[in-house]
């Protein structure tokens, strides 16, 4: 199936709150997962994405349409790139979400390498109360781990 | 993983990013460097297994070998035996290399170490013929069995990953007598099993220097049998056998040169005059085991270089395309680490290695979770 620009048509995407979105399907068959629902024939109109909302799908499809563009420049990307995941965690964690459920491999990367130089040098408490993590260490096994990895945490 | 109820949510202060599944952790925490991932082995027990994971431990190691604009790129730093034991950071942005103690390490052996061999973050020390494994990044060290007593200095060794059993091998070769012209025996240590066997017999005369790991081989310098010319020597760990890398067209009679890996390829720095002054060129094997593919990079000139300096042997390319090396001074004992600028044309030295006994002992390693106790080094924090 022929999945080119020039014989691309519109796709129309439902989020989760019901927004409705349309999209160009060269566009939109960056997400694995609507590109197998349209090469099983299955794309008939509107596509429901039950765990997207709608802000969130917005900012996919705009990732997706600036990487769907033949002319942009590997530096162009990257710097493009850098620019967009410059936001606050919970925006983050709903296109993380996104791009795992949409199955967008370059988009998952991204956000889970931002996401990795945002907590480098954090302090585990921080970290648990990020992800939502509870402490089931016993207070001597915490002071062991802490011991064997003393300089760790200097 | 143990999750707390959603309660504190709606607070400004709430986790902001609850409930992920367990592979984007996996993905997140395999994109952190050591240090990070030490600290968080205590924020939970689900976290202290995964970051043990022998699956993840790969994962995190392949992320920092292979590298691309996208993934984050482990720095390589380089271990320094002198009277303590250093790590050294040479990609910081500002250009001052920092350095850090690396107590515990210190401690290992009251004798002087030698860097035996360094691969994945592994790295081999030996001292009177006592090996010792550790890993600089997490400080975990063991000592390997000491395989039989030999009474000479003129052993050397080798160390790398056979991926065909996924488990590291020690090679070690000694000559049968002290004559150094006499045949030598070649033992392979693997990991796993923690004993050494003996194996075919080393061909040539050896030069009893690290062996450099390459494409699933360990490579030496040699002396063919009759001391006619240098070679490279290789030895392939999952097929245990010893061959010879065809070297490329040096177009001198007798070449005066090393070898050494640059960005994952055998390399060669030829030693040579050009022009009717010094020069070292660095020659890459683009492919592997074809000879054809032999490519010459970077001449540095010797011109301009401060004339106490000779013999320059690289190290590393660091990131921003700069090449790390090694030098030696023209008195006895005299080296330096020094950065080479090839688009400048530039040189720095960084580092005086005050070496006090004609030995150079210093390599660079990648930081990894790779433990020198095989995947049994889980066990050692693991509630």
């Amino acid at each position: 199936m022929s999945l080119s620009p020039s014989t691309s048509k519109m796709l129309s995407l439902k989020s989760s709150d019901g927004k409705v979105l349309e999209v160009e399907e060269h566009v939109a068959v960056l997400c694995e997962t609507i590109k197998s629902l349209v090469e099983d024939g299955c794309a008939d109109s509107p596509i429901p994405l039950a765990n997207v909302d709608g802000a969130t799908l917005g900012n996919v499809m705009e990732w997706c349409k600036k990487h769907a563009d033949q002319k942009a420049s590997a530096d162009d990307l990257e710097d493009w790139d850098a620019e967009f995941v410059e936001r606050d965690q919970g925006e983050l964690y709903h296109l993380i979400m996104a791009a795992n459920y949409l199955n967008i491999k370059g988009l998952l990367d991204l956000i889970c390498q931002k996401v990795a130089d945002m907590i480098k040098g954090k302090h585990p408490e921080k970290i648990r109360e990020i992800f939502n993590i509870e402490n089931d260490f016993t207070p001597e096994q915490q002071e062991q781990i802490r011991k064997d990895n003393s300089w760790a945490f200097e | 993983m143990v999750r707390k109820e959603d309660k504190r949510n709606k607070s400004m202060e709430g986790p902001t990013m609850p409930n992920l599944p367990n592979e984007i952790v996996f993905d997140i925490l395999s994109r952190l460097p050591v240090r990070s991932l030490l600290r968080f082995r205590c924020v939970c027990k689900s976290w202290n297994a995964l970051i043990s994971d022998p699956h993840f431990v790969k994962t995190h190691l392949n992320r920092a070998t292979t590298s691309d604009n996208n993934t984050y790129q482990q720095s390589q730093r380089i271990l320094i035996l002198s009277e303590t034991v250093q790590s050294m950071d040479f990609e910081t942005s500002s250009g001052d290399p920092s350095v850090v103690e690396l107590d515990s390490l210190s401690k290992i052996s009251k004798c002087s170490l030698f860097i035996a061999g360094s691969c994945n973050g592994l790295v081999c020390l030996e001292c009177n013929q006592d090996i010792f494994l550790c890993n600089p990044a997490t400080r975990e060290y063991r000592k390997l069995p000491t395989p039989g007593h030999c009474p000479t200095i003129l052993t050397f060794y080798g160390f790398g990953y056979d991926s065909s059993i996924d488990d590291y091998k020690m090679i070690r070769i000694i000559p049968n007598n002290m004559n150094y012209l006499g045949i030598s025996s070649a033992d392979v240590l693997t990991l796993k099993t923690n004993s050494w066997r003996r194996i075919s017999d080393w061909p040539w005369r050896g030069f009893p220097d690290m062996g450099v790991f390459v494409n699933g081989a360990l490579h030496w310098l040699a002396n063919d049998a009759n001391y006619v010319d240098y070679l490279i020597a290789s030895f392939d760990l999952a097929g245990e056998k010893f061959k010879e890398v065809e070297k490329p067209n040096l177009g001198d009679e007798k070449s005066n040169f090393t070898i050494g890996v640059l960005g994952g390829c055998l390399c060669v720095f030829h030693y040579h005059h050009e022009n009717g002054s010094k020069a070292s060129t660095i020659w890459v094997l683009k492919q592997y085991g074809v000879k054809e593919s032999w490519t010459k990079t970077i001449t540095i000139p010797h011109f301009g270089v401060p004339k106490c300096l000779n013999y320059f042997v690289p190290l590393c390319i660091t990131k921003n395309g700069e090449l790390l090396m090694r030098v030696n001074g023209n008195k006895l004992y005299e080296a330096y680490l020094v950065m080479y600028n090839p688009i400048e044309k530039t040189l720095k030295i960084f580092r005086d290695l005050m070496i006090t006994d004609g030995w150079f002992r210093a390599a660079t390693y990648i930081e990894s979770l790779v433990s020198p106790n095989g995947d049994k080094g889980i066990e050692r924090t693991q509630a």
